[in-house]
Formats: C-alpha cells, sequence, structure tokens
C-alpha cells in the first residue's frame, strides 16, 4: 500500500488569476479516487474550492490565489478503516491500495492509534505537489471517504464530508493561527504565544489586537471555567459587570489548549468551533494573502457615449439601440455601478440602473462591467443629447458621461438583378425543376422581401444583355407597385430560356442599370449564371469597371462555371460567389436561400437560424431561436410548396403568440406571402406594451398543417404529395446591431486546396470575441459533414482551414455562437461555397457561327418556314450545336 | 497621492505589510530526529514569498517556534513563525467532542520553510522550545536556538539571488 498503488495524472489550474510566482499557490491531491471516480474527485475539488472561496475572508482575497487541481488515481477507491482501533473506535475493516495510503486510525505521537485521525504519506504528497507546482505554499489533499475526518501538518487532510478539517489546519500551516478551543492546559504554552490570535494580556493597552477593541469592551470580557468533570471559575479572572454585546472583539477566556489564563478575541472563530475566523484570524489570513493579489483597479469609460447615426425603423417603429458604458474592474470584491441621474435627454436605462461587477461571476479578476444605455430613433434628422451621472459607492466616484445620437434615414439599396437567360436555363437543375423554374422562385422571393424603399432593377443576358427594367422603388411589402413589376419581368417570358452566354455583358448593363438610378446609398448587383462565358465582353474585361457591390450565383457544378472570374468580380466587390451544386430534391431551396442570405447581406440583416423539416399533419413543429437585445427586426421566412396548407405563427419569449393580426393591431409588423413563401416582417418588441416580453429572449416559430377540407383539398391530401409530412424552411433573419462576417479564400482550385475562413462578430460596430465561439459546418461534394473549429486572436478575429480535396462544391456554414454584451445568447450563421475542380478554369468558349446561324432560325420561326425548311430538323441541328459545345468544353478542361 | 475621497469609510484595503516583497525565495527543506534538525536541501525559486505577520517573537520570552533569517552580522531580517515543525502533538477532529490535541514525545521527521531569497542572508536559525518530558509537550519554556544553518553558497541556481 504505497505510491506503486496508482499513479499520478494531469494537473489542472482549476483558478487562474495570473502567474504563479505572484500568487498564492493552492495544490489539491486527492486520495483513495480510482480512474473512474475522476469525475467525482473533480466535482469533489471544485466543491472544496467553492466552500473556501466562500468562507470570509478568502472570497475577497481570491484573486490573490491559484489552484491547482492534481488528478492522482489509486489502484483501489476509499481509505484505510482498521475494524477496530486502539483507542476502542471501530471501522469497516476496509483496507484499499490508495496512492498516500491514507488511513483512519492513524498513530499519533507516543503510538497512540487515534480513530478519528485521517492521515496519509504527507512528506510524499508534498513531494507531488512541489513536482507539479513548485511555487506551491499549500497542499490539500482530499480523501474519498463519507466518513468524517481529517488531520493538519504539512498537509492539510480532510474526507470529502469534512472541508472544514481543511480549512482549520489551513489556519494554522498557511497563516500561523493558533487554536482557540481550550482544554486542561496540556500543550498549552507556558508564556506569551507568539501566535497572532492568542494572549495572556488582558491590558487594553498592550494586548496585540487592542486596535481591535473599542473602549467600550470589558476587558477581560469573559471568563471560562476550569476542565473537567467539576468545572469551577477560572481563577485570576474578572468576569465584567456587563458582557460586551454580540461580536465586539475583546479578550474571551480559554485558548490555546487551556480553559483558564489564555484569551482569544471573539467567542467563537473558525480556529475554535469552525465558526466564521474571527477579526483577528481574518486579518491575519487578509495580511499574508494581500502581496499577492494583484492590484484593484477600474479603468473608467469614455466620458462620452455616441450612438452616431440610428436608422429610422421599418414601418414608423423607431429603431432601439444599446451602447454600453463600459467599466473594467480588476478587482475580487463585488464592486456596484449604479446611475444616480439620468439619462436624460429621451435616453434610456434598459437594464436598469444597477449593474454589479461581481468577481465570483469571472474565473479571471477582470470584469468588463457594461451599463447600457438606450437610444430609440426618431424621424430622419433629429438628435438628441442627455447626460448620465454613474456612482460607485464602493470606490467613493462618479462619472458624468454625455450622450449624443442622432436618427439618420434608413441607407436605402439599389439592386440590380443580371440574370442568365441563355439556353441552358431549360435544362433540369438536378431535382425534377427547370433551372429557370429554380431562378424565377428565387428572385420572387428576394424581391418579394426587399424592404420597401429599396430599389430593384432587371436585367438578362444570353449573347447580349438587355435591361428589363431600371431601378424603381419596390413599394410597400405587400403590392408595392415596384415589387410587381419586377415580378411580373421574373416570372414573364422574357426570362424564357435562349441563345448563349455573356456574362460579362449582363454584368456591365446592370452596372449602367445602377449608375442610371439617383437618391440610393448602397449599389448592389446579384448575377446569377449557370454556363461558361462564350461571348464577349469577358468578366475579366469588365470586372475593374464595376463599383457596386457585387454577388453572384453559380448554379450548377464548378466545372461548368468561371469560378476564379466570378470570384475575382465578387470578392473584389464585398461580395461573394456562391455555387449550388447539383440540387437535390431535399435541397430544393438552395437557391432560394442563397438569394436570402444575399439580400441579407444588402439590407444590413443576420441570418439567424436556417432549418428545414418535413410537417406530417396533426403535428406542431416549434422551431427555436434567439434574439438578443442588439436586434431591432426580424423577417421571418418559411419556404415551401404548400404554403396555403401551412400555418405560421410566432412565439414571444413571454409566451405571447403573434400572428399577422397581432401585427396589424399593434402596428408593428405585416405578413406577406406569394407562391412558396411565408413571410413575417416585424419590429422589436413585437408588443410595445410587453417591451421585456416580446424583444430578447427565445422565439419560436410553431409551425401546423391547416385542419379542415374535403377530398383533395385537405393538408393530408397535399402532405401525401411528399411521402406524409409537407417540407419546409425557416429562414429568420434579424435587422441588427450584431452581425457575422464571414470570408472565405482559396488560393487554387485543384484538389488539395487549402480553404481558408475568417470570421468577425461585430455588436455595436465593435468586435466581439469575449464569449463567442465560430465554427463551421463543411459539407462536401460527397455529401460527407467535415466539422471545423475558428480560434480566435487577439484582436478577436476568427480563423481556421480545411483541406479540400473532392471536385465539386464545398458548402461552409459558418456558425457563431454566444452571449451578448448584455449577456443574452445569440446565434448568426452565413454559408459560403468553395469550389474544386479538375483542370484549369473552363475556357471562354467562342461559338460556331454556324450554330449560332441556327439559334438565330430556332429564335424565328418565320425565317426558316419561308425556306421551306421543317421546324423539327431545325431543332435537331440546334441540339448538336448544344452538345457539341458542351464537348469542345470538356476537351479544354482536360489539358 | 491623496486618497481622500477615494475609499468610503471601511472600505479602505488594508495596508501593504512593511517587509517589501520580494520575487526571489528560497524553500529550506529540514529534518529532524527529535532535537537534532538538519538542513537538508536549500531550493531557490522565483516566488512572491507570504510576508512576516506582527512583531517578530523575541529569543528567551515567547514560547513556540519560528525560523529567523539572518544578515552576516547576525543581524535578524526575516522571521516565519512554524506551526509544530517537530510534531510533537497532533490535532483529533472529533464530531462529538470537537476539535482537541494529543501530545507525545519526539518525533523524526521533515519539514520545509519558505523564505524570502534575501542578498543579506546568511543564516537560518530554528528556534524552538526544548523539548520536555513525555506527555507535556513542547512549550513550557521559552525557545531557544535548536539549529544554526549557513545560508551562502547554499542552492543551484545563483541566477536568481541577487
Ligand atoms: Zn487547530
Amino acid at each position: 500500500m504505497t505510491t506503486s498503488d496508482g499513479y499520478v495524472g494531469a494537473t489542472t489550474k482549476i483558478v487562474d488569476h495570473g502567474s504563479d510566482v505572484d500568487r498564492w499557490c493552492l495544490v489539491v491531491v486527492g486520495d483513495g479516487y480510482q480512474s473512474t471516480e475522476l469525475a467525482q474527485y473533480r466535482a469533489d475539488v471544485q466543491s472544496f474550492v467553492t466552500r473556501l472561496r466562500s468562507t470570509p475572508p478568502f472570497g475577497e482575497l481570491w484573486c490573490g490565489i491559484n489552484v491547482f487541481r492534481i488528478d492522482v488515481v489509486s489502484t483501489e477507491s476509499g481509505a484505510d478503516e482498521p475494524a477496530t482501533c486502539g483507542d476502542g473506535g471501530t471501522g469497516s475493516g476496509a483496507s484499499p491500495r490508495t496512492y498516500f495510503d491514507t488511513t483512519f486510525c492513524s498513530i499519533g505521537p507516543g503510538a497512540v492509534p487515534i480513530s478519528r485521525l485521517l492521515a496519509g504519506n504527507s512528506t510524499e504528497a508534498k513531494a507531488v505537489a512541489k513536482a507539479r507546482v513548485p511555487q506551491v505554499d499549500q497542499v490539500v489533499m482530499l480523501v474519498n471517504s463519507s466518513r468524517y475526518g481529517g488531520s493538519g501538518g504539512p498537509v492539510a487532510t480532510a474526507s470529502t464530508n469534512a472541508f472544514e478539517i481543511a480549512i482549520h489546519e489551513m489556519g494554522h500551516s498557511a497563516f500561523g493561527l493558533a487554536d482557540e478551543y481550550g482544554g486542561d492546559g496540556t500543550g498549552t504554552t507556558a508564556g506569551e504565544s507568539p501566535k497572532p490570535n492568542v494572549t495572556r494580556d488582558v491590558n487594553r493597552a498592550t494586548n496585540k489586537w487592542r486596535d481591535l477593541i473599542l473602549a467600550t469592551t470589558p476587558m477581560p470580557s469573559a471568563c471560562g471555567v476550569t476542565s473537567g468533570s467539576s468545572p469551577t471559575p477560572c481563577p485570576g479572572c474578572t468576569p465584567p459587570a456587563t458582557p460586551p454585546p454580540a461580536g465586539a472583539v475583546g479578550t474571551y477566556e480559554g485558548g490555546d489548549y487551556s480553559n483558564c489564563g489564555v484569551y482569544r478575541p471573539l467567542p467563537s472563530c473558525y480556529m475554535r468551533d469552525y465558526g466564521p475566523f474571527c477579526p483577528v484570524c481574518a486579518r491575519v489570513i487578509r495580511q499574508t494573502l494581500t502581496p499577492f493579489l494583484p492590484p484593484e483597479t477600474v479603468t473608467p469609460p469614455a466620458l462620452s457615449l455616441d450612438f452616431g447615426g440610428v436608422p429610422e425603423g421599418l414601418g414608423g417603429v423607431g429603431v432601439t439601440t444599446y451602447r454600453a458604458i463600459v467599466f473594467e474592474v480588476v478587482s475580487c470584491r463585488q464592486i456596484a455601478f449604479r446611475i444616480t441621474s439620468g439619462p436624460t435627454g429621451g435616453f434610456a436605462a434598459p437594464f436598469g440602473t444597477t449593474v454589479i461587477a461581481d468577481p465570483a461571476s469571472s474565473i479571471t479578476p477582470i470584469n468588463r462591467v457594461p451599463v447600457w444605455i438606450g437610444y430609440t430613433s426618431t424621424t430622419a434628422g433629429t438628435t438628441a443629447s442627455g447626460s448620465v451621472t454613474i456612482r460607485s459607492d464602493e470606490l467613493g466616484q462618479s462619472w458624468t458621461i454625455s450622450l449624443t445620437a442622432r436618427t439618420i434615414p434608413r441607407p436605402k439599396s439599389a439592386v440590380a438583378m443580371v440574370l442568365d437567360h441563355s439556353g441552358s436555363m431549360s435544362e433540369d437543375a438536378g431535382d425534377g425543376t427547370l433551372k429557370v423554374q429554380k431562378l424565377r422562385e428565387a428572385a420572387s422571393t428576394f424581391i418579394a422581401a426587399m424592404l420597401p424603399g429599396d430599389g430593384i432593377g432587371v436585367v438578362r443576358f444570353d449573347d447580349t444583355a438587355q435591361r428589363l427594367m431600371d431601378i424603381t422603388n419596390v413599394g410597400p411589402l405587400n403590392g408595392g407597385t415596384g415589387r410587381t413589376t419586377a415580378l411580373g419581368h421574373i416570372n414573364g417570358s422574357a426570362l424564357d430560356p435562349a441563345g448563349a452566354t455573356s456574362i460579362g455583358g449582363g454584368v456591365l448593363e446592370g452596372a449602367a442599370t445602377l449608375n442610371a438610378s439617383a437618391g440610393y446609398d448602397v449599389r448592389a448587383m446579384v448575377v446569377l449564371t449557370d454556363g461558361v462565358q462564350n461571348t464577349p465582353p469577358m468578366l475579366a474585361d469588365v470586372t475593374p469597371s464595376i463599383t457596386a457591390n457585387t454577388f453572384a450565383v453559380g448554379l450548377g457544378l464548378p466545372a461548368n462555371l468561371n469560378v476564379a472570374a466570378l470570384s475575382v468580380l465578387t470578392q473584389g466587390h464585398n461580395g461573394y460567389l456562391l455555387i449550388t451544386g447539383a440540387v437535390t430534391p431535399d435541397q430544393r431551396t438552395r437557391l432560394t436561400k442563397y438569394f436570402l442570405q444575399i439580400l441579407a447581406g444588402i439590407t444590413n440583416a443576420a441570418v439567424v437560424v436556417d432549418p428545414s423539416g418535413q410537417l406530417p399533419s396533426g403535428t406542431v413543429h416549434r422551431i427555436p431561436f434567439d434574439v438578443t437585445e442588439a436586434d431591432y427586426g426580424l423577417d421571418v421566412f418559411v419556404l415551401t410548396p404548400e404554403p396555403k396548407w401551412l400555418e405560421c405563427v410566432l412565439q414571444a419569449p413571454d409566451g405571447t403568440l403573434i400572428d399577422a393580426g397581432v401585427l396589424a393591431a399593434e402596428g408593428t409588423g405585416e405578413q406577406a406571402g406569394q407562391a412558396g413563401l411565408s413571410l413575417y416582417r416585424l419590429v422589436l418588441p413585437a408588443v410595445p406594451s410587453k417591451p421585456d416580453g416580446s424583444h430578447q429572449g427565445r422565439w419560436y416559430v410553431l409551425l401546423r398543417l391547416r385542419a379542415g377540407g374535403k377530398g383533395r383539398y385537405t393538408s393530408e391530401y397535399s402532405a401525401a404529395r411528399y411521402g406524409g409530412a409537407v417540407p419546409y424552411d425557416v429562414v429568420v433573419h434579424a435587422y441588427s446591431s450584431l452581425e457575422l462576417r464571414g470570408w472565405l479564400t482559396q488560393p487554387e482550385y485543384a484538389p488539395g486546396t487549402s480553404v481558408s475562413l475568417t470570421a468577425q462578430i461585430m455588436e455595436y460596430s465593435r468586435v466581439l470575441a469575449e464569449g463567442a465561439q465560430v465554427w463551421a459546418d463543411i459539407t462536401d461534394p460527397a455529401g460527407s459533414y467535415l466539422g471545423a473549429n475558428l480560434t480566435a486572436d487577439t484582436s478577436g478575429t476568427f480563423g481556421g482551414s480545411f483541406v479540400a480535396t473532392i471536385p465539386g462544391v464545398y458548402r461552409v456554414r459558418l456558425r457563431a455562437s454566444g452571449t451578448t454584451t448584455a449577456r443574452m445568447p445569440f446565434t448568426r450563421e452565413l454559408t459560403l461555397t468553395a469550389a474544386v475542380r479538375v483542370g484549369v478554369e473552363p475556357p471562354d468558349v467562342r461559338p460556331d457561327p454556324w450554330c449560332d446561324l441556327v439559334r438565330c432560325l430556332v429564335a424565328n420561326p418565320k425565317v426558316f418556314e419561308q425556306f421551306g425548311a421543317d421546324a423539327e430538323f431545325v431543332k435537331c441541328l440546334e441540339r448538336i450545336c448544344r452538345s457539341s459545345h458542351s464537348a469542345a468544353a470538356a476537351e479544354r478542361h482536360r489539358v | 497621492m491623496d486618497e481622500e475621497g477615494w475609499y468610503e469609510q471601511g472600505q479602505r484595503p488594508e495596508p501593504r505589510p512593511s517587509i517589501p516583497a520580494t520575487r526571489h525565495a528560497l524553500r529550506l527543506t529540514f529534518q529532524f530526529d527529535g532535537d537534532n534538525v538538519e538542513l537538508i536541501d536549500t531550493e531557490r525559486l522565483e516566488k512572491l514569498v507570504p510576508p512576516m505577520i506582527g512583531d517578530p517573537p523575541d529569543e528567551g520570552k515567547h514560547v513556540g517556534e519560528w525560523l529567523q533569517v539572518r544578515d552576516g552580522d547576525d543581524r535578524p531580517i526575516f522571521t516565519r513563525l512554524l506551526n509544530d515543525p517537530l510534531r510533537t502533538r497532533v490535532e483529533v477532529h472529533d464530531p462529538e467532542e470537537g476539535p482537541h490535541i494529543v501530545v507525545g514525545p519526539p518525533d523524526r521527521g521533515t519539514f520545509d520553510v519558505l523564505v524570502p531569497d534575501l542578498p543579506d542572508a546568511a543564516y537560518a536559525v530554528l528556534f524552538a522550545s526544548p523539548a520536555p518530558g513525555k506527555g507535556r509537550g513542547r512549550g513550557l519554556r521559552p525557545a531557544e536556538p535548536l539549529g544554526r544553518f549557513d545560508l551562502r553558497g547554499q542552492g543551484s541556481d545563483p541566477g536568481t539571488a541577487s
């Protein structure tokens, strides 16, 4: 039963207040814990540490303490308990093989066995602690036994239900305190003890803790009685006429193992009966540990807080934003900051007037304490100014901070949709629908969801480019004329597939369309293409002239797209390229989601969640999402092929159900719908009379299939077409001051390329890294899942990478979660794509003039009818042209 | 600086002890057999050392145990109070009877003491009250030097001693 009965495992710094050189280092070891009991051991150590911290004055000194846990593993569990002990005690008779061989009934001085004396090989325990933590100040050994026991000496030892023994023994070994209990005088120091908490001196002029004794406290403060079976008053002590009030420090007889002649500062103390440390002992502990405390500092905030321009809200409701006045506190005591006056000038204190820096809430002593101020925008051009005074009573300091804000118009965006309607758009997208149909769904959803006041223009391209619609205000969410006109173009014959592919031509016309518009703050172009450019102008030639924010969507596989050229076009213009890959039936809404994400990027909305599901009849699906105080509006999209059967309501954090009727009554939003889409757009709080319950917190989207109907007009009948459950996608966008920004870059497109991911979380235009994590869910072209974690650097930028090996599209769902500075949970996500293909960028295929002629004939049937040609024959020639075209392209790929 | 107005009454932090903090420490390990004490290891390490608390005990007056660090002229420059280093008693925590001690005859074992690694340190002197008769424990007579140990040239890491 020695150290061969186990091994020393990992050492973990479980309380870290900085360098071990400058902190007081406590090391905890265990005995009688088997490897399978390590979880219990860790929990026991944590309980002990919590107990120590909550024992005054350790809490206020906590910043000066580091704690280490050494996972010492024993071969067997528990501690030795001899069946009979020499002092008459009994035990279980267990004799487990443990690392430090701890036993009850340890042998005391003079070879006397003592039942309650629980001790192990303290020399070895100290050696283990020193080897792992050279700066160790105190070793505590926790013994895996529920029987009460412990011991002192070089190692404070206790069983798991006797933590107070270890803390009392630390009083001796770490702080030099004497025992304050009495006895018959055996072991009592004959003269004055050098220990700080016992004395024979009751003279208030010379007593060693006289500075803590009030003039009104009698000396001595209480007299004891002799020990033994018939106690009598101690000789030489004159009891006071009136006993001192409870808690008065004085001289109370009994201490240092003698009932008489030795005095202690208070009737009760940890060093007597495990009660709270008396003021004299607490002061010694403070004096010992104070040099280990890092300096207490409070970095005051800037004395002015400017909200800058806050945009007007949606639908006449102001946008509320919060800014924090942040105090950075390094302290181990609780420090409160309270608003003593203000905020004035129309500003608000949305989270109350007092914030407490609680060191217990943080493993490090550094605490960022936000005092939140709110501002709600009104009408553009309005300015606000006020002030707020914040005081810390503990520090005796006040700060007055001036507040300013102004309401600006919502930045309006003009979007040019540049859409490919070349002949190949008539091909199957992969799920049984035509590519052009996918495009119509996606573009229609985009247009339906655009914000009132934003402009839309439409350009189509084949061999050449044509502007179908100038930039026009979309108008109201429901029935806006610009919106209706644009939808007419998208769904009309102008986008029927025909002709070749001049992406560059489309991009140039898109740019011209945007340049012709006036009155917009942001200009953006969304380019959709399904093929390789084969007609000039080429992308490389037009890219330098583009100034708009440019996003591109490639419908298809990387091998059939100008991936490099489109990446250059978009990444150089605040945008990105998304590639769908082959669209499978379970991903039928992928293109629409891409368009919605691009729309969110243009309108400064953030994607909160984006789940999908299958809803059977008679069931309610509840899709949770977290809304933060930084969010001021929501778009909730439900994409489904059966919108008329799908009922959707929202549940606010306080349980309030919100539908179109509630939004209309509250004036906080509306619902819009069209084929395949149901959209709720609302401002926060959704119910102004319940600002706490209908803003930040956990929301749900509730979905169910509508009941009723007859025959084929039932939800069951509709669901049967999808295998019994109606598919849906829910996308939640937040208009928010909290956004996830993400970038994907790859140096090349060959298999084996390393794809870099970069992300930043911005909260009120400030980088947020603490309390946040970012990771990527990656789906490779074979449909397998890869994960990648992004780690934050010192500037708060998250980075990570993965290697892309399979040709095709890697879909990267960049995800972030965490808590805001106001401690509200949030999620954000962003989809990016990486492309891998074998061979070089598809060449710019120049079409055969003969095939151009054939296409011309197909497009103008009257011409060839004059020559008496057969229509079917010409269509056949066109098919040959199309396939020889692909063959030529494929031939070049293999180069 | 003038601290007036920075702290409320009763919130003023503890004054720092007067012994200057040093980040160089000596961990002295002693082996004992009864009153026979030997210094068996001197480890130099970078570490802040807990300060001396209260007035240092007086030789010839106080009862108990302590370690004194002295300079070359034999003047005490640091004192650390010790808690029964020679182990003549054990404390028993009995849930029924409460805590009490059991006193015994001289024992054998090791103990270590952390002291600042002061540039002037020359000797360590261990004080203890003489071992009494059976069953009485130490502590009946004032402490006297039990051992005197040369600290000059000790340790293996001269780079930290400054
Ligand atoms: Zn004790």
